[in-house]
């Protein structure tokens, strides 16, 4: 028993040194020459840097919260027209990357777009003399992110009313509060960590946003890091911003883990009665199916009927090539997810035999990427592979043959190790609370019964956490389909991706072209969202009007979905 | 059933793990063979990477493979990524050639030491002086010219001739020009900076900033929209932009294209000329195949290639006498442009950036 | 592993724990013998819980030894991890695996085992369980004791040295604990196991127990019958843990009784060391409520509790007794009531 103890707390360092590498690369890197614009950077940028990503994180942060939680109440808690359909559609624009909605907008409602040209050109207007909504500005900025990441929110907050038992609220009800004070007083309150996990991904997701405050000019500390790394030729500035914006998301990480500490506290094991969710009619249930449809329709078919018509003009640019880049994008993106699960399954694993603070801290730096843009994960990534593949050169014996060249850099290897960094904060998050969930005293039972560290993994922890692991595989695959900065700069050679033509076109405003491998992606991205809503929807026992025993522990196995 | 679910489960996780390792192991093997060992100089291939985007280079590369049998290999990417990338791949690095759209990178990729110095009597033969590294680290391979566009409608050319009337408050409210993290302002600025000093540069910058009708927003072309559209009056923006859309089949666009005329500024005699930045390339300081990328380079500023900026792309070609299209020659060619030297784009550009910093533009 | 030296099925020696640097247990020692079920009792905190983990091998003990059936399973030497140590555990709250069915929970623990004989024992539970119909259910399809029988089950299925209960019925109204300690204790009693269990509820200690220890504060008080418990109990605490009962004064007179403020009353032992000054445990069933006697004590407090009442009596000497009376016996509180000692031997704890 003793040496599979270390075995598992070997690989799990392992796993968080290789996780902590480029951190401490670039820390290193740029710490160590002194930064020469710093102050320049201080008169000049810096608050602008700091007080437009704090407007966007507080505006993203208040939008999913009402985005998402209002949407998860009203399905949880409602019947009304469609209320079924939006139990799952509300979770289409996760498939949405937050660049391709923006520049989606940015070119409808464009004064020189379609939209507005052919406003003036029937009404006979001229530009300025009438008022049309515009996004390009911090404001619209929120929007986009907002409109794309209340999934999140959605997703856990619903979770959370899920769980709630029916007793709680129906003490609400002898205590004389209307349905509006059970929400604030009652049921908020006790969804609170699960609001406060989605919100803090929705913020550290707009953190991390590059491609959308760069197309709205909006100077961020994303852009930030960029215009000093490169335009002012500073590292060691750039590497000062990214510690700051590492202080942001350290703050974020650390109020969802003491929220998620107190969840601990709110679930313990209570009779439970499910919800059973009452029907609206007339007035009120066109209110809310109102409510819900608009996020859905803003966020997910507004852009993807705009993408897809202009697509529709694109389309004669399909051809083996194409097929190329959406197999690249699939099989990638796939090894990314199950690599980045099974690291975050040994990390998790890890700190459940040993949670000393060292393995805490493991896996807390490990899942700091998530908010780190991905050039500087990649230059992050690049410069320790170099190194590796620098001193295996050196020392390659010329007995057994030739040097190996590069083993790591330019290779998948680096790329997916990129990608897991970038999104190991996703897997770890599904996989620890899919983990906390596990009482201890099951590992014990099977150690009285006999099992041992591996059979307990394998007969016990890993069915289950299979909706967990299910839910980080789903996540991380659509994750890293979307991602882009990092697959531009570390792809090896001739490895395009949908995202990174996606980008290019649109980079270069050939927004028309940029709509087919865009709506390729928003495509590919549903099939896991899809499957994600449908376990969902299995989970919700109540709602489908079959009797929920009272179980006082286990809850089972289906709603370790829709937890992050 | 969940059971049943459970093993392939288990089978794909253990499967990835292999599947990676394979994977890895067969790309190695890949980059070897197709190389034959990184050291080895084969002619038969070249590796690029690069900041120009694949649908804009990959014609010229096929023919260039065709013509001469050496295949092609390539990466695009954020040039100063790519930079970095040599530098921490080294003298591993599998990448014989560094492709990028403006001059101040391949400055940088120079100042980093990621470049090599290449001697060719033809890329000097054919090749300017001002356009090319003092050196021989680097080339110019196209010409983009950085110009004003104006709404007929609303501005008569003669209200402005130069750079500098940007920065006259007559302009208030009038001007549309893209955010100052784009590189080709950078080196706008670093001209400037460089003919008449840090002073005048930045008083430009803070009328400049005076003027602008909305805060910087969107690309080149979405300025020139705006201009045709009303937005504002003036626009500053790449040629190429503009000739993408007046060779567009779109009505709309064309429409736009039409509203909008070209000023090249700074033409009176004693003026600078307008300015122009490179797209270009350098042999990197490890290139497994140096010679051909040497050739390849050759290639680039071969009659065909040349052509082909200048006819697929709008741009300028950079070899004196390669014919242009009558597209390009519809809205002004020759033209007088800025024979300042391309290294002082890269030596002013992060004193560009500390002006834009300060004068406020976004 | 050392020869077995007694017939004790579990023998525990010295056993002191601590953890985080705070001692939990000092030195604590019992034994029970095979086929008997024991029971630790004590208040929360007192390290009962400790006790059974310990014994499990989910603690480590810093001092002390325990022994298994034949084997030394903790001493200085070596710790046999849990898994090897042959003990079956049933948790608080049952801890059943949530994935798998009723069967493949009892199963769990017969890995090794030859497939057929593996589903007979399976079987052999699920009807000793009376859960036979219930096999392919999942835990969250059974009711609450339903699942506490399949937990006590699987703990059983691989014929443990030792069956250890923490708490098994405290998630349970009452008259779910009254027929489930009953069925409970057939099921172990039918199997012939050893058993432990840790609870705090004296009831369901001298439902279930052969011997019961009372522990407070990290000791064992006393391990004992239940009879003995509450008839001899070792201790003030242990006296005033289990059962109902008051002290009062008693004096030793010349006849070598003990003259109190409800008469002379029979003493059993004396401590070694006195000064002839004692508490005297009196409890419920010492008091007798006569309307003859010429002893009358004030109703302070009363309980109405069906077939009888529970009177709090104040005497003269201010000190106060409890009495049981039938329920037809209704008298208001402040009221002087006829009361006689019924004690045979009293218990007394010196001054």
């Amino acid at each position: 028993m003793k040496q599979t103890v270390s075995a598992w707390s070997l690989s799990s360092w392992l796993v968080a040194t290789a996780l902590a590498m480029p951190v401490v690369a670039l820390a290193w890197f740029a710490w160590v020459p002194e930064s020469h614009s710093w102050l320049h950077l201080k008169e000049t940028v810096l608050a602008d840097y700091i007080s437009h990503s704090l407007w966007l994180s507080v505006g993203v942060a208040l939008g999913t919260f009402l985005i998402g939680v209002s949407t998860a109440w009203l399905t949880t808690m409602y019947r009304f027209p469609f209320s079924r359909f939006f139990q799952w559609a509300l979770l289409l624009p996760m498939a949405m990357p937050a660049y391709i909605i923006a520049f989606t907008y940015t070119g409808m409602l464009d004064p020189a777009g379609p939209l507005q040209f052919h406003l003036r050109e029937l009404m006979g207007w001229e530009y300025g003399s009438y008022w049309f909504p515009s996004v390009t500005h911090v404001g619209g900025a929120i929007t986009m992110l907002s409109l794309v990441l209340y999934p999140y929110v959605y997703l856990l907050s619903r979770a959370s009313f899920l769980e709630q038992s029916l007793c709680v609220l129906d003490v609400g009800r002898t205590l004389g509060l209307g349905p509006f004070q059970r929400f604030f007083r009652i049921a908020l309150p006790l969804a609170r960590p699960g609001i406060v996990a989605g919100v803090s991904i929705a913020v550290m997701e707009t953190l991390a946003d590059y491609g959308t405050v760069k197309y709205f000019g909006i100077s961020t500390f994303t852009t930030g890091i960029f215009r000093t790394w490169f335009g002012l030729d500073d590292p060691a500035g750039a590497a000062r911003l990214s510690g700051l914006l590492l202080g942001f998301v350290f703050i974020a990480l650390t109020i969802e883990r003491y929220s998620r500490s107190r969840q601990r506290f709110h679930h313990t094991s209570q009779r439970h009665q499910a919800l059973t969710a009452k029907p609206l009619r007339g007035l009120p249930a066109t209110l809310a199916a109102i409510a819900c449809a608009l996020p859905l329709l803003l966020g997910f078919i507004i852009p993807i009927s705009q993408l897809g018509l202009w697509a529709a003009e694109s389309w004669h640019s399909i051809d083996a090539h194409f097929l190329t880049l959406s197999w690249n994008s699939l099989w990638v993106a796939a090894t990314a997810a199950v690599v980045a699960t099974a690291l975050a399954a040994i990390l998790v694993y890890g700190l459940r035999l040993h949670p000393q603070w060292p393995q805490r801290l493991a896996v807390r730096s490990a899942g700091l990427g998530y908010a780190i843009p991905g050039t500087v994960i990649a230059v992050g990534v690049m410069i320790p592979a170099g190194q590796f593949d620098h001193w295996l050169n050196q020392h390659w014996p010329t007995a057994i043959g030739a040097a190996p060249g590069l083993v790591l850099s330019g290779t998948f290897i680096a790329l997916i190790f990129a990608y897991c960094l970038r999104f190991m904060a996703v897997s770890l998050q599904a996989l620890e609370s899919g983990m906390g969930r596990i009482k201890p005293n099951i590992d014990e039972a099977a150690n009285s019964l006999g099992a041992r560290r591996w059979r307990i993994l394998q007969a016990l922890h890993l069915p289950m956490l299979r909706g967990s692991l299910l839910t980080a595989l789903l996540l991380v695959f659509v994750d890293v389909l979307k991602e882009l900065p990092a697959t531009l700069v570390m792809r090896p050679f001739d490895f395009n991706t949908l995202a990174v033509r996606a980008f290019e076109l649109a980079s270069d405003e050939r927004l028309a072209e940029a709509a087919l491998p865009s709506v390729a992606i928003v495509l590919t991205g549903l099939l896991p969202v899809l499957l994600l809503s449908r376990s969902i929807a299995r989970s919700r026992h109540g709602a489908d009007g079959k009797p929920l025993h009272t179980t006082q522990n286990a809850t089972p196995i289906p709603t370790e979905l829709d937890r992050l | 059933m969940r059971r049943a679910l459970l093993n392939p489960f288990l089978a794909l996780i253990a499967g990835s793990v292999l599947l990676t390792a394979c994977s890895s192991e067969s790309d190695t093997e890949a980059t070897s063979t197709s190389e034959n060992s990184p050291k080895n100089t084969s002619p038969a291939v070249v590796n690029i990477y690069s900041q120009r985007k694949e649908a804009l280079l990959k014609p010229v590369l096929e023919a260039f493979t065709q013509d001469t049998g050496i295949e092609v290999n390539l990466v695009t990417g954020n040039a100063d990524a790519l930079v970095q990338r040599l530098k921490s791949e080294g003298e591993n690095s599998p990448a014989d050639v560094l492709i990028t759209t403006d001059a101040g990178r391949l400055y940088r990729a120079k100042r980093e030491g990621v470049l090599q110095a290449i001697e060719s009597e033809t890329l000097h033969k054919r090749i300017p002086a001002h356009l090319r590294d003092r050196d021989n680290q680097w080339y110019g391979l196209s010409k983009r010219a950085r110009v004003i566009f104006y709404n007929k409608d609303a501005v008569d050319p003669s209200e402005i001739s130069d750079y500098q009337d940007l920065a006259n408050p007559e302009w208030l409210g009038r001007i549309c020009i893209r955010s100052s993290s784009n590189i080709y302002n950078q080196s706008l600025l670093a001209s400037i900076i460089a003919h008449r000093g840090h002073e005048q540069a930045k008083a430009w910058a803070e009328g400049v900033v005076k003027n602008l009708a909305r805060t910087p927003q969107g690309g080149d072309r979405d300025q020139l929209k705006a201009a045709a559209v009303g937005v504002c009056d003036i626009a500053v923006a790449n040629t190429y932009y503009y000739g993408g859309w007046l060779g567009s089949d779109d009505e709309m666009d064309k429409q736009y294209a039409q509203k909008l005329a070209v000023l090249y500024p700074n033409q009176d005699d004693g003026e600078t000329g307008a300015h122009v930045n490179v797209s270009g390339a350098g042999v990197t300081r490890h290139a497994p195949h140096r010679d051909a990328a040497i050739q390849l380079l050759e290639y680039l500023t071969g009659h065909s290639a040349q052509q082909f900026y200048a006819n697929d792309n709008y741009e300028y070609p950079v070899v004196e006498g390669t014919p242009v299209s009558d597209l390009v020659k519809s809205w002004g060619y020759p033209f007088k442009a800025d024979d300042l030297s391309l290294n002082k784009l890269g030596e002013n550009n992060a004193e560009a950036v500390k002006i834009f910093d300060q004068v406020g533009w976004k | 592993m050392n020869v077995k030296n007694t017939s004790s099925q579990l023998q525990v020696r010295s056993l002191s724990v601590q953890l985080g640097g705070q001692a939990i247990l000092k030195g604590i020692d019992f034994s029970l013998e095979a086929g008997e079920i024991g029971c630790l009792l004590g208040p929360s905190g007192c390290g009962k819980t400790t006790l059974l983990r310990t014994i499990a091998g989910f603690e480590a003990p810093s001092a002390g030894n325990i022994q298994l059936g034949d084997h030394n399973v903790s001493d200085k030497q070596r710790q046999v991890p849990v898994e090897k140590r042959k003990v079956g555990m049933v948790f608080q709250d049952f801890a059943l695996f949530p994935h798998l069915s009723v069967a493949q929970n009892i199963r769990f623990g017969l890995k090794g085992w030859p497939r057929q004989q593996a589903q007979q024992r399976v079987d052999e539970l699920l009807s000793l369980i009376g859960l036979a119909s219930h096999a392919e259910h999942r835990p969250h399809e059974l009711s609450g004791g339903q699942q506490q029988r399949v937990a006590v089950a699987r703990a059983l299925a691989p014929k443990p040295d030792i069956l250890l209960l923490d708490e098994p019925f405290s998630s349970m109204d009452k008259t779910l604990r009254e027929q489930l300690t009953d069925s409970v204790r057939q099921i172990i009693k039918g199997e012939g196991v050893t058993a432990l269990m840790v609870t705090h509820d004296q009831h369901e200690a001298f439902a279930m127990a052969d011997r019961v220890g009372v522990m407070k504060a990290g000791e064992l008080h006393q391990w004992d019958t239940p009879y003995r418990l509450y008839h001899q109990p070792d201790s003030r605490f242990v006296a005033h843990f289990v059962g109902r009962g008051t002290f009062i004064h008693g004096e030793l007179n010349a006849s070598g009784q003990l003259d109190t403020a409800i008469g002379e009353l029979p003493v059993a032992s004396l401590p070694s060391t006195h000064n002839g000054v004692f508490d005297v445990l009196i409890r419920p069933d010492d008091i007798i409520h006569d309307d003859q006697s010429p002893w009358c004590a004030k109703v302070r407090s009363r309980h109405f509790q069906g077939a009888h009442f529970l009177y709090t009596l104040e005497l003269d000497s201010d000190e106060s007794v409890l009495c049981f009376a039938p329920s037809h016996h209704n008298h208001m509180i402040g009221e002087c009531i006829g009361i006689r000692h019924d004690a045979k031997h009293v218990v007394v704890f010196s001054r």
